[in-house]
């Protein structure tokens, strides 16, 4: 079971899994301005510290530097994440978030038709 | 164990000195002086009551001074060692080590001595100090243990309550008062309803705790500058040590007023890092900031070992006068702050070696010389103070004792007994002296029956008389010892008693030997270090024999023999050994001599010694000069 994490502790994880799991602070930084995020060297550090204590990232020292590597997947803890949602908004009940997802037109029936599709060539 | 307490007690007394020191100089510079440097000379008393050794002298010449004149007469052992290793002088640290060497081997000789000779009050004085050593003990552990156990529970209990704060904003305001500080790490930070006033925790990685209620920015960014500082500067283990000192000296009142003053040194001088930064209108915003978080109950009582952004409403008068009277201080006042701390460091070294003596149970006679120390040791002259076990401190008479030979017996004689241990003697005689007055003569339980024997009462007589001419007045003297020794016989006794290690006995004859035997007995001493021998019949040395060893102890490595003769020697063989000592470089001898110089003679050669460069010669001097 993972911890949950807060808002800004998920910006910092995207920004690492979209760097294929691994990112050096530096690296990290950059991606940050470019999202226009002002965030303080410190208060990086004290977030990627937070994440490593809660178990969704190891240091690895590369001489002075440290390389971030996460140990979650990006699919896991969105499944992870899917899971507690459907469990505690939906008390278990998949069909309750499809049709919630159906009647706000959050999906549309051609990427409904799309998916099970997608699910019939998965099961053949 | 007994050391231990010993020391312990001395340490006390120092370091209660030196913080009594300390407080009164405090009326001087409260307002003078900056609050920073006031919080960490607090810190020099707080390190006096935890450390025996003195250290970190950096001028040879002081470091040998020490050495020479405070530590090793004073007998220090250990502590001469270290200061004479850090002069790098081989031979030296020889000469004082065999002197340490020394030093050990006659103190079990002047225990057994004191042991025997006033039985009644020191019987069983060691099984009390076991039990004293226990009744120290056990409360410093059982007083740690608590401290450590109510930290703990109000770390758990704050945190537990406590959730990491996620507004990047207020991170952010923190990252920046730690770049506005220069400090690299991060530091955690919490929020948690358990606090009612900000709080830095934690030794290794701390954190700041912040109060749930929310926050306007500018305030907390005080917050975090304050608390900051406090971490930058390690507070926390500061407040510890001196939790540590108010453990370990629970029987002393003066380490809480220490702990209080530190607290109060600490929040002072921490404001005065944190105006430092800010500008006349920010200071305003600042003291409001503090005032805002008085605390008027506290919900976990005692959050000891934290530091807290107020801890109470009585401190903050004086802390809001001071950050409004800042002012950076000017090149006078830091000079002026300078001489200060040289000063209270000097008594912390003074103090030291004075805790060092007392807790060494080496018994010095303070009315003597810095030098005499040995010798008067050595000479059996105790000063012992029952009520407290401990030697030198608070005892105002000296309780002197020795063995004489008063033709036919050898007496062991004490003299100057304080009132309250003669009701410990019941046999008592009346005996006249030569003056034709009479004094009450005290026995003790083993010589008893002596008491009404006429002869010995007749040669008691003569003997306080004898003692009465050549020391001082004598009050109330107490005969420990009577051998019946005939005068043929005197010859045959003192090999008996040199052989057995009677020091007493063989004192008592020595004079009364031919030149010739003297002579050969001193021999026998000198070359096999029997220096507790040599000390004891050195008083009473021919001048012809005396004169004649201290030529030859003033070269090689007997230092300590040499010590020993000074105390007897004429003026004019000082005045040369000190030429010669000059001559040849030998700071040690030339240490030992400085003790005896006369003021004339010290200047004299304090100005030799600047004038020819000779550091170390001069240090010896000038330090001298300056304590007395």
């Amino acid at each position: 079971m993972l911890q949950q994490i807060s808002a800004s502790e998920l910006v910092l994880m995207k920004i690492i899994w979209k760097n294929g799991g691994g990112a050096l602070y530096s690296y990290i930084m950059e991606e940050l301005e470019k999202e226009e995020n002002s965030w303080k060297k410190n208060t990086v550090l004290t977030l990627l510290s937070r994440l490593v204590s809660k178990k969704y990232l190891r240091i690895k020292k590369i001489g002075r530097r440290n390389e971030y590597i996460a140990l979650v997947k990006e699919n896991e803890y969105k499944a992870e994440q899917t899971h507690s949602f459907v469990d505690t908004v939906y008390e278990g009940n998949v069909k309750g978030l499809v049709s919630t997802l159906l009647q706000q037109d959050i999906i549309s029936s051609d990427e409904l038709k799309e998916i099970e599709r997608f699910w019939a060539g998965e099961n053949d | 164990m007994i050391e231990l307490l010993k020391m312990m007690l001395s340490l006390s007394l120092s370091g209660t000195l030196l913080l009594m020191l300390v407080l009164v100089l405090k009326q001087f510079y409260k307002n003078i002086f900056s609050r920073c440097w006031q919080y960490y000379i607090l810190l020099l008393a707080a390190a006096r009551f935890l450390f025996p050794v003195v250290f970190d002298y950096n001028i040879t010449g002081y470091l040998y001074r020490m050495a020479a004149s405070i530590a090793v007469p004073a007998s220090t052992p250990d502590e001469s060692v270290t200061h004479i290793k850090d002069t790098g002088n081989i031979k030296k640290i020889e000469e004082t080590e065999k002197i340490t060497k020394e030093v050990k081997e006659i103190q079990p000789d002047t225990k057994n001595s004191i042991r025997q000779e006033i039985k009644n009050t020191v019987n069983g004085i060691k099984g009390i100090y076991k039990y004293l050593f226990y009744i120290w003990f056990i409360p410093v552990i059982v007083l740690i243990v608590r401290k450590i156990s109510i930290y703990q529970g109000f770390i758990n209990y704050i945190r537990a309550a406590g959730t990491p704060v996620q507004d990047i904003g207020i991170l952010n305001l923190l990252a920046e008062c730690g770049e506005r500080l220069g400090i690299k790490k991060t530091t955690e930070l919490y929020c948690s309803p358990a606090v009612t006033s900000p709080v830095l925790a934690g030794f290794f990685r701390p954190y700041i705790i912040i109060p749930a209620k929310s926050m306007e920015d500018e305030k907390l960014f005080y917050v975090f500058l304050h608390e900051l500082v406090h971490y930058k500067r390690k507070d926390i283990f500061y407040k510890w040590f001196i939790q540590v000192v108010i453990c370990v000296h629970w029987f002393n009142p003066f380490t809480r007023l220490l702990g209080k003053e530190a607290n109060k040194a600490c929040e002072l001088s921490c404001d005065e890092t944190v105006i430092s930064l800010l500008d006349k209108n920010e200071r305003k915003a600042y003291g409001d900031t503090l005032l805002s978080f008085v605390q008027t109950k506290e919900t976990y009582k005692n959050p000891l070992g934290t530091v807290t952004l107020t801890e109470g409403a009585k401190q903050l008068k004086e802390r809001l006068g001071a950050i409004m009277y800042f002012k950076k201080k000017s090149g006078i006042i830091k000079i002026a702050t300078v001489i200060v701390t040289v000063i209270l460091c000097f008594n912390f070294l003074a103090a030291g070696a004075y805790a060092a003596w007392s807790g060494r149970n080496i018994v010095n006679n303070s009315a003597g010389q810095g030098n005499t120390g040995i010798i008067k040791n050595m000479d059996n002259t105790e000063d012992v103070n029952p009520d407290t076990g401990l030697k030198g401190i608070g005892s105002v008479s000296y309780y002197r004792q020795r063995g004489f030979y008063c033709s036919p017996y050898i007496f062991e004689t004490g003299w100057d007994l304080r009132k309250d241990e003669v009701k410990l003697y019941p046999a008592k005689a009346k005996v006249a002296l030569d003056d034709n007055s009479e004094i009450t003569v005290y026995f003790d339980n083993g010589v008893q029956k002596y008491c009404k024997d006429k002869e010995v009462l007749d040669a008691a007589g003569r003997l306080v008389s004898y003692i009465k001419k050549k020391y001082t007045a004598v009050k109330t003297p107490l005969v420990m010892r009577v051998t019946y020794v005939k005068t043929d016989d005197i010859q045959d006794y003192a090999k008996k008693y040199y052989k057995k290690g009677d020091l007493i006995g063989f004192t008592a004859l020595f004079p009364e030997l031919s030149k010739e035997e003297k002579s050969k007995y001193l021999n026998k001493m000198y070359n096999s270090d029997r220096i507790e021998y040599f000390a004891s019949v050195a008083e009473n040395l021919d001048r012809d024999l005396a004169s004649a060893y201290l030529d030859k102890s003033s070269k090689g490595s007997k230092v300590n023999f040499f010590s020993i003769l000074l105390s007897y020697a004429e003026y004019k063989d000082i005045q040369d050994y000190v030429k010669k000592s000059y001559k040849s470089g030998d700071t040690a001898r030339f240490a030992l001599l400085s003790g005896y110089m006369s003021a004339k003679d010290k200047k004299k050669w304090a100005a030799k010694a600047k004038k020819d460069r000779k550091t170390a010669f001069y240090a010896i001097l000038a330090v001298d000069m300056k304590f007395k």
